[in-house]
């Protein structure tokens, strides 16, 4: 178990995952630099949300999942390995999943609820003032801000996809994988949550699936492209989008095939 | 257009028969129990010990109403904390799903059981062997009993059908196993063990059987205490009709029965839906 040289990054390596006898991931190595949004890219069922779910271990709640080689590094940690705190890591590691879905609670706690279960209870006045912010943040504190305390399952849900990647970054991570956080929302929401990725990559390493394009060239540093469980392009933003060698990752990019 | 085929003009008719027969019996059942029972039914009947000679002839049923809620509430304190226990144990912690669908399986043949053989058991068991004579308790225990499988198995089927991404999206988190219990799956369940326990209780309050020998007697005076028996709706019931007691009464006590479960039924019905809109 060798630590990776450069200990701040994401270090995938000859990852092979399988649901079942189904190989879904194949050999698939990639690192993710520290402080810099990754777009991940792929037809649908590349494998894309498989190997988000690698990262922070949630896909081991899926019971027929399995990782059957390889390694993965976060910060130099081996979070494979049998030792590994999950609960630290997944705090440290946020996800925000592909379908957004509302606790059976208010919106202000479905907003607090990771924070509260690490950190505690807080005073009203300052859990008050963090849910604002928060929400602010995302886009969405003008249109609940009258029914903080009303059931988030009544949201829309395109409220409720900004409404989970306020209740991820209440945990504080340094670490968020986004898988198509703006699918359901509207162009305007969708650059607040695009200007909200480029303020956090000041402090947090970002990984995002998109199916677009466009917003993939907008805000990514670097981009990895998969195809039927494998990397078939990996490189900065510029040079997967200007000279990608693979025919079908540049058919792909210019959207002759979706 | 085409011909409708004979085939499917039979089949569409007993359908619509048996919908219009499956609307129609239990309207008849309580039309005729109204019809039959209404007259007798009044505040006094409700709230009045029976009397007369044999007791039940007149007067009026108020021991069987509480001796019946007082056996449901002791029977829901033994099945309620068992029943969801065991259906989130099943649901949530059961290592295989062989040792699952086996568990599954013993629980359904224990709803099938008769009540009679309920009876006989908590008789044997409880009234006899454990000393409990025929009581209150021994009784709220043997309804405990029955209801326990229909609440096990609806509450398995509600914990199973909250969505395993929601475990995920909590546990994402980094919360632990308790947190998605109790602030995620039971919430997201409740509606659907609330069903469960309103057929439970309804299946329990009607069948005297269970209780048949292990709580109730036929006449008995004072309150209610564990350690003693209690007048139960189905045993009245049963006794005023097998010994031509009085069918004014035996009309009215059913008829109590039904709109006491209509009552109930209705109660859950408003909760649920206060649990919904939450
Ligand atoms: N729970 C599962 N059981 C079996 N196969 C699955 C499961 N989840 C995903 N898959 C399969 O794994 C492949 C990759 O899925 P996924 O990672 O969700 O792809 P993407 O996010 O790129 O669309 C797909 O072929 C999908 O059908
Ligand atoms: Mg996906």
């Amino acid at each position: 178990m060798t630590p990776t040289a450069n200990t701040s990054w994401i270090q995938v390596e000859s990852l092979d995952v399988a649901y079942g006898n189904a190989p879904v991931l194949h050999q698939v190595s990639a690192s993710f630099p520290e402080r810099q949004v990754t777009a991940i890219l792929g037809p649908s069922g590349c494998g894309k949300s498989t190997l988000l779910r690698v990262i922070n271990r949630t896909l081991e709640l899926t019971p027929e999942a399995r990782v059957t080689g390889g390694q993965v590094h976060v910060k130099g940690r081996n979070i494979l390995h049998p030792s590994e705190d999950i609960r630290s890591l997944r705090k440290q590691v946020g996800i925000v999943q592909q379908r957004p879905l509302a606790f059976p609670m208010s919106i202000q706690e479905n907003v607090d609820f990771g924070r509260r279960h690490h950190h505690g209870r807080l005073q009203r006045k300052e859990r008050d003032r963090i849910t604002a912010s928060l929400l602010e943040r995302v886009g969405l504190w003008d249109e609940v801000k009258h029914r903080l305390d009303s059931s988030a399952t009544r949201l829309s849900i395109g409220q409720l996809q900004r409404l989970c990647i306020a209740r991820t970054l209440a945990n504080d991570p340094d670490v968020i994988l986004m898988d198509e956080p703006c699918s359901a929302l509207d162009p305007e929401s969708t650059a607040t949550i695009e200007t909200l990725i480029q303020e956090l990559k000041a402090t947090v390493t970002i990984l995002i699936v998109t199916h677009n394009i466009a917003q993939a060239r907008r805000i990514s540093d670097q981009i990895l492209f998969l195809l039927d469980g494998t990397v078939a392009e990996a490189g900065t933003n510029a040079e997967v989008m200007g000279a990608a060698r693979n025919p079908r990752v540049r058919r792909f990019l210019s959207g002759e095939e979706g | 257009m085409t011909r409708p085929r004979p085939l499917d003009v039979l089949f569409r008719g007993l359908i619509w028969a048996a919908g219009i027969v499956g609307m129609a019996l239990p309207v008849w059942i309580v039309g005729f129990l109204l019809v039959r029972g209404a007259g007798r039914l009044t505040w006094s009947f409700l709230v009045d010990h029976p009397r007369g000679y044999p007791p039940g002839t007149e007067g009026g049923i108020l021991p069987a109403i509480l001796g019946s809620a007082a056996l449901i509430l002791v029977g829901l304190v033994i099945a309620i904390p068992l029943g969801v226990g065991g259906g989130l144990y099943l649901a949530e912690f059961c290592p295989s799903k062989r040792l699952q669908s086996y568990a599954r399986a013993a629980v359904e043949a224990l709803a099938g059981v008769p009540s009679i053989l309920y009876g006989l058991f908590g008789f044997a068991c409880f009234v006899v062997f454990l000393r409990m004579g025929i009581s209150l308790l021994a009784g709220g225990l043997v309804l405990g009993l029955v209801m326990l499988p229909i609440l096990l198995i609806t509450s398995q089927e509600a914990f199973a059908a909250v969505a395993a991404q929601y475990r995920e999206a909590t546990l994402s988190l980094g919360t632990d196993r308790s947190a998605w219990i109790f602030w995620v799956l039971l919430p997201k369940a409740r509606v659907r063990i609330l069903a469960g326990l309103v057929l439970a209780v309804g299946h329990a309050v009607g069948s005297a059987a269970p209780v048949l020998f292990t709580a109730s007697v036929y006449f008995r005076r004072g309150g209610l205490h564990l350690d003693q028996p209690v007048m139960t709706l189905p045993t009245h019931l049963y006794f005023l009709v097998s010994e031509a007691i009085s069918f004014d009464h035996a009309f009215a006590t059913a008829l109590v029965l039904v709109l006491g479960l209509a009552i109930f039924n209705g109660a859950a019905m408003a909760l649920r839906h206060q649990m919904r809109d939450s």
